[in-house]
């Protein structure tokens, strides 16, 4: 029980610091958020200035502005988007859903594709298609996703025309949002899927020459079904960690990608607001993103308990 | 009485990959000219040093050795030769008529499932097999009959598995576990070693084999336990009508269980006899010095050491250690000479 209080500090503590940083980092930026919102060009007297600044809040101390940062976080209010004109927790409800179902599917299949074929290319590293399948999945591994992605992209929608160039969807059905998201859900999927794939072939290469692999040979079992029934389980413990890990990068991933892509989702929100020094909805798209890291780092934790039996205890 | 299991010239050596200098493949010879037999119900172990080939003859004979071994020989198992089978055949002999105990329990069960699930595997495995052939004609029935039969079905997969939770309850129980059912739920890492050595027991001998090979059972475990596994092999051997092939290094535990002992050093078999002559009067010089290194007799090392398997020495494998040597022993290799029921591989005895 004292295990669980302890993760639960730990990740209090996590959250925490994610808030603060959060908070500190736009302050630490040079420039004055005041003069990029009037504009370079345009002149206002200083009384003005400073009537805008009282107005924002930013005249006060730092710890009243903290308080008041995480008295509006408690209310759920991320603040206002002065670029966008509305607030930006609802900028980024409209958006999260979409880059969610962006990355979600991609990690989803690249886990699925990547553990079983490298599940497969570990059980048997010496024929030929699996060299051949581990040497292409090495080269993808290296490539940077917006690389494929414009790669893709100038191969099956300009030269080949298969697909279309930008946007999830002409019209809001699930048929033409399928036919969107596929060249940048491939993508994302084939690069997720190629570290999935690298560390489940080591780890079934490792996992094959354990004795229980060999006392279910002499339990009778055939050859690939030693496989299926004891190693793969095994062997693919070390790739929940690495789905959760992969969250995070593949949310940077899918910043690029959507940006190649034209999707708008949360990366074209979060390079627009670079961009045009949109300063609350950096902070709220780094928060959102934090905490999902978070969560699937929880979910994982959670996950090893369950297929595990080493982490837990009998009860 | 019958004989099982009759292993004949069997030799095994690996192909040793890397070598310094590129030099030519080496081979290591782990087993050489080794030939025995065990009968039914009988009780052969099979006694040496650590290295001297008895577990890589274990796993020759359920065919478990890695692909880069070159095994030479017969082993002729209920008028078979195993090593002409094909590997499908094999598999449904694995487990099912042969059996294994491994060393080191504790890695030879599976740490993400439980006990319940791994005992009740052999069941599973062997279990299908013998429905298939009949499941195969009714295919055609079924696909007409629709839902009813496949709610059949369940019900009779249903019955099987519970079928399967009471053998696996009953034979847990039988290696000494007075509530099987909370065990089935644990998992090999919450339990002890000695725990996980009765599970593989249990679990070894779920099928009842015709042979069952028993690989350094008594390795790592403390004096209560080892009499405890004496006790379950003993009870093993009275019920059922299980072959054992004992490996052990542990020559009182082998003295109180064998029917007959085989002496192993240096990849070859030395010497063979049943266990009251083989302690009271042992033939060959390896066989005394070996009685002599026990605790009880004084602590006799035998000097030197085992030779590399890689180059062993030539005439009597034994010469460069044996104190009564003589000069053909360094040039001639003796052979295996039967009388009276015992055999032994020395010029100079019998």
């Amino acid at each position: 029980m004292s295990e669980m209080v302890k993760k639960t500090l730990r990740y209090a503590a996590s959250f925490f610091l994610i808030v603060t940083l959060n908070f500190a980092f736009p302050r630490l930026m040079p420039g004055d958020p005041v003069k990029n919102l009037i504009g370079e060009d345009v002149y206002v007297s200083e009384a003005v200035m400073e009537e805008l600044r009282a107005e924002m809040g930013l005249n006060r101390p730092l710890y009243e502005q903290f308080t008041a940062y995480i008295g509006d976080l408690l209310r759920f209010d991320l603040g206002y988007s002065y670029h966008l004109h509305s607030p930006v927790a609802e900028v980024l409800r409209e958006r999260i859903g979409w880059t969610l179902l962006f990355v979600g599917v991609s990690v989803l299949m690249g886990a699925v594709l990547g553990t079983l074929l490298g599940a497969y290319a570990g059980w048997k590293p010496e024929t030929k298609v699996n060299r051949l399948v581990c040497c292409g999945f090495i080269a993808l591994s290296c490539t940077p996703p917006y690389f494929l992605a414009l790669l893709c992209l100038d191969i099956f929608a300009f030269e080949l025309g298969l697909f279309p160039f930008k946007g999830f969807y002409d019209v809001p059905t699930p048929g033409s949002v399928m036919y969107h998201m596929f060249l940048p859900v491939t993508v994302m999927a084939l690069f997720s899927a190629s570290r999935n794939f690298l560390i489940m072939r080591g780890s079934v290469i490792q996992e094959k020459g354990q004795l229980y692999a060999l006392y279910a040979r002499a339990k009778g079992l055939y050859n690939i079904s030693i496989l299926f029934r004891h190693v793969i389980k095994n062997a693919s413990l070390p790739i929940i960690t690495l789905l959760a890990l992969d969250f995070g990068f593949l949310f940077s991933g899918a910043l690029f990608t959507e940006i190649v892509f034209s999707l708008n989702g949360m990366g074209t929100l979060i390079y627009d607001a670079i961009i045009g020094k949109d300063y609350p909805v950096l902070q709220g798209s780094f928060l959102v993103i934090a905490l999902a890291v978070l969560l699937a780092n929880m979910l994982a934790d959670l996950l090893y308990a369950v297929a595990d039996p080493r982490v837990r205890r009998p009860t | 009485m019958k004989t099982l299991l009759e292993v004949k010239d069997l030799n095994v050596s690996f192909q040793e990959n890397e070598n310094e200098k590129g030099k030519e493949k080496e081979n290591v010879t782990a087993v050489f000219g080794v030939s025995f037999s065990i009968r039914e119900k009988e009780t052969l172990a099979l006694v040496g040093e650590t290295g001297c080939g008895k577990s890589v003859v274990a796993h020759a004979i359920m065919r478990l050795l890695p692909l880069e071994s070159r095994v030479k020989g017969t082993i002729e198992f209920g008028g078979k030769n195993l090593l002409e089978l094909s590997e499908k055949e094999m598999t449904k002999l694995r487990g099912k008529e042969i059996s294994i105990i491994f060393q080191n329990p504790s890695l030879a069960l599976n740490p993400v499932y439980s006990i319940g699930h791994q005992l009740a595997e052999p069941l599973r495995i062997h279990g299908q097999e013998k429905r298939k052939g009949k499941e195969w004609k009714k295919e055609e029935e079924r696909k007409e009959k629709g839902w009813e039969e496949k709610e059949e079905k369940n019900e009779k997969e249903l019955k099987m598995r519970k079928n399967n939770f009471s053998k696996v309850a009953g034979a847990l129980k039988r290696v000494g576990f007075s509530n099987p059912h909370e065990y089935m739920g644990y998992y090999p890492s919450w339990c002890s070693g000695g725990m996980n050595q009765r599970f593989l027991i249990a679990a070894s001998t779920m099928l009842d084999p015709v042979l069952l090979i028993a690989d350094e059972p008594s390795k790592g475990l403390d004096r209560n336990r080892v009499a405890e596994l004496e006790n379950e092999l003993e009870g093993l051997k009275e019920k059922s009508e299980t072959s054992l092939l004992l490996i052990s290094h542990d020559l009182g535990f082998v003295r109180r269980l064998a029917d007959r002992v085989a002496v192993m050093y240096a990849g070859e078999i030395v010497e063979i006899s049943d266990p009251s002559n083989l302690f009271e009067r042992p033939l060959h010089p390896y066989t005394r010095g070996l009685l002599n290194s026990l605790p009880e007799r004084g602590f006799v090392p035998i000097p030197g050491s085992s030779p590399p398997l890689s180059s062993p020495p030539e005439g009597c494998r034994f010469h460069p250690r044996c104190p009564v040597k003589e000069k053909r022993c360094m040039q001639e290799r003796p052979d295996l000479k039967e009388s009276n029921g015992r055999a032994v591989r020395c010029f100079l005895c019998l």
